[in-house]
């Protein structure tokens, strides 16, 4: 061997050892995080997290929105350990932690209740234990185009939680404004789902549509159901509401300056402040009269996987995100909805207030007034998945023109039969 | 067209509007891409001139596909169909030759499974699918992209079609002249082939291009994220950002059809070739 050649192996094993020895070099772990959102949505809060955790690298992968349910099951399901943590959708955690896909974070119980309200802990909850820590809530209010009511001599509601006006008021308004030139009168966003239809059961006194300990036992046909579906069938019939409009180009119709009142969450501001022309005003979600009012709520929330490479840094990277106040902000500085973290939600509902002179303060006191009083969670069941699959088929048959009482009785059946197999 | 009878001129008429009606979604929504986006739905009804004719015009939306790693998604989609075809040429060939000329036991057992095996919806295969390619490290991988295409029931099909439709004089000639299966296959039953060759590899081609539920599950690292799950991604819980993912739409359509275009003639005739027999 050449001298050349020994100085080279020894030079190299220096470094070798260098590189051992030296804790500048320690191993850098990368912690794989899912989810259905933008890169630019996660970014802050990854940022704020790896300045906190050099060693830590996290990853982003986002998969579309319809399809992170069936990636989940898919991949953790799988026992796949290259997902370590990822958001799932609160309503769907009983289901998922049955099954087990989500690792049980009881220890974390006692730091997340001194954070987060009732409703939200209570959502995340399975058979006693929780298993994902609340992130993201949500809450609604009506918007209302201004120029569309003026054209009606419709005055505008008030946004205090007295002015709210009933659903029969806002049709009756809704329909002066069609009869002035308004397209459509009266739009609830997700206008066939769930999550956007439970307050009007609700507010009736119908109920969730499940009932019993384990909320197993379907109850969609109760009188008080069969009325409300009547009046949402009856917005169709009336043309009040559209028929044909997808879901996810319902916001298009209140841009374009077609509808006089529509229902929809904070998320909206972005793209109706940023429209010309559009001169809207804020009110608080109707509610029946003789009922109560009733507002959706709930969004995502933060799990580990039980397969997780890296469990302990994938449980604190969903610490950061849920329960410290400046990663839970962090989580909401490019994604406009409400942080469940109290701290967070302080500095996040004072920039909601600052959007605009008119509508900021109005949109902070109904969100305020609405999650502290008004908002109601999906249902707490294991069987809620399917649950919700067999109502929004029924809601779309009923919009589609499908008769209530059939519709609602067909729905009932096919409750049973599944539900009665996931008992 | 002085000469056209008033028949004829029907006839190009109803065809001119047929052919329209194919066009017309296409159009609205390549023009939409260029559309502000609180204008892309505004016309649509009632149907005026402006659903298709933007009367704003806007790149923003072309501005901000490119900007995000939407080329990377677009190369990832065309090395991963490229390389699909390329593999599955050879491999389909050579078993839809094995299947057309040699004869040995269970050949039409085999040539059932390999039917059935494209009868099968490939999205019910594709979670225990992903649990056998991930116990070989493929996830995020273009092998992991690659390999569930290469193996084509369809194609194999198709060609074994062609290949028993060729005289089979030619191949006892080769043999009387001493060529082996391979030769035969090789200086014969390849050079002839070449129209079946084409429309096997589109076949192939179009399967990995609109590929969503696999790569969504294989690879959904940016790195090798393709094409179609780079645009769906525009689509969030609380955002459809619809100018994007029409833009994003119109370029990702644009690549098969030039490729269509270009060699439609021999889609057609191998297609038509395909279950004759002498």
């Amino acid at each position: 061997m050449s001298f050349a050649i020994k100085k080279l192996s020894l030079v190299a094993l220096a470094g070798m050892l260098a590189y051992g020895a030296s804790p500048v070099f320690a191993q850098t772990i990368t912690l794989n995080f899912l989810t259905a959102e933008k890169d630019e949505t996660v970014a802050p809060v990854i940022e704020g997290f790896e300045k906190l955790h050099p060693d830590i690298d996290v990853v982003h992968t986002t998969v579309p929105f319809d399809s992170m349910n069936a990636t989940i099951e898919a991949r953790v399901g799988g026992q796949d350990p290259s997902i370590d943590v990822f958001l799932v959708d609160s309503p769907r955690v009983p289901a998922m932690a049955s099954r087990g896909y989500l690792a049980n974070l009881n220890d974390e119980r006692e730091k997340a209740d001194a954070v987060s309200n009732d409703v939200a802990m209570g959502i995340i909850s399975y058979k006693g234990d929780i298993f994902a820590l609340p992130a993201w809530t949500s809450t609604q209010m009506m918007f209302y185009n201004k120029d569309l009511l003026d054209k009606a001599g419709i005055a505008y509601p008030g946004f205090k939680a007295e002015d709210r006006l009933t659903y029969d008021q806002v049709v009756d308004e809704a329909k002066k404004a069609q009869a002035a030139g308004a397209k459509y009168g009266f739009i609830p966003e997700q206008i066939d789902r769930y999550y956007q239809l439970q307050p009007l059961f609700e507010s009736i006194g119908g109920g969730p549509g499940l009932t019993g300990e384990d909320m197993l036992t379907p109850d969609v046909t109760n009188p008080k159901w069969i009325e409300a579906a009547t009046f949402y069938s009856s917005l169709f019939e009336s043309g009040v509401s559209p028929r044909g409009v997808p879901v996810d180009q319902m916001s298009s119709t209140f841009t374009s300056g077609d509808t006089a009142f529509y229902i929809g969450g904070p998320w909206n501001f972005a793209a109706f402040n940023a429209t010309e022309g559009l001169h809207y005003g804020v009110a608080p979600v109707p509610y029946f009269a003789g009922g109560k009012p009733v507002v959706p709520t709930d969004s995502w929330a933060i799990a580990v996987s039980p397969y997780a490479a890296h469990p302990a840094e994938a449980k604190m990277f969903a610490e950061y995100f849920s329960l410290d106040p400046e990663g839970a902000l962090l989580s909401v500085k490019n994604n406009p909805i409400p942080p469940v973290n109290e701290i967070a939600y302080k500095t996040y509902i004072e920039t909601i207030a600052g959007l605009d002179p008119e509508i900021g303060p109005a949109a902070k006191e109904i969100m305020t007034y609405e999650l502290a009083n008004n908002s109601v969670s999906r249902p707490r069941s294991i069987g809620y998945v399917a649950f919700e699959e067999i109502m929004n088929r029924a809601f779309s048959d009923i919009r589609n023109g499908s008769a209530v009482q059939a519709t609602l009785d067909q729905a009932q059946q096919q409750l049973t039969s599944t539900l009665a197999r996931i008992q | 067209m002085r000469n056209m009878s008033a028949r004829g001129a029907l006839q190009l008429a109803v065809i001119a509007a047929f052919g329209l009606l194919f066009v017309l979604p296409l159009w609205w929504v390549s023009i939409s891409a260029f559309r502000p986006e609180d204008d892309i739905f505004r016309y649509l009804n009632p149907l005026s001139l402006w659903t298709f004719f933007p009367n704003r015009v806007t790149f923003e939306h072309i501005v901000t596909l490119w900007t995000s790693p939407f080329a990377r998604a677009i190369f990832n989609s065309l090395f991963v169909a490229i390389a699909t075809v390329a593999g599955g040429l050879v491999v389909c060939t050579l078993a839809a030759f094995a299947l057309a000329v040699i004869e040995f036991p269970g050949r039409s057992l085999v040539f059932t499974i390999m039917i059935v095996s494209f009868l099968i919806p490939f999205d019910a295969i594709a979670v225990p699918l992903y649990n056998v390619m991930r116990g070989f490290g493929l996830q995020n991988s273009y092998l992991g992209l690659i390999l569930p295409g290469i193996g084509n029931g369809l194609t194999v099909f198709l060609l074994r079609q062609f290949f028993l439709g060729l005289p089979s004089d030619l191949r006892e000639a080769g043999m009387i002249d001493g060529m082996g299966y391979f030769q035969i296959f090789w200086r014969i039953y390849l050079p002839l082939s070449v129209p079946a060759l084409i429309s096997a590899g589109l076949i192939m081609f179009i399967f990995q291009w609109q590929a969503y539920l696999w790569p969504l599950l294989i690879a959904p690292a940016t790195e090798y994220k393709v094409a179609a799950v780079a645009i769906a991604q525009f689509s969030s819980a609380y955002d459809v950002n619809f100018g994007v993912i029409f833009a994003g739409a119109m370029f990702v359509s644009l690549i098969p059809m030039v490729i269509l275009v270009a060699f439609q003639q021999y889609f057609t005739t191998s297609v038509a070739a395909t279950g004759g027999k002498e």
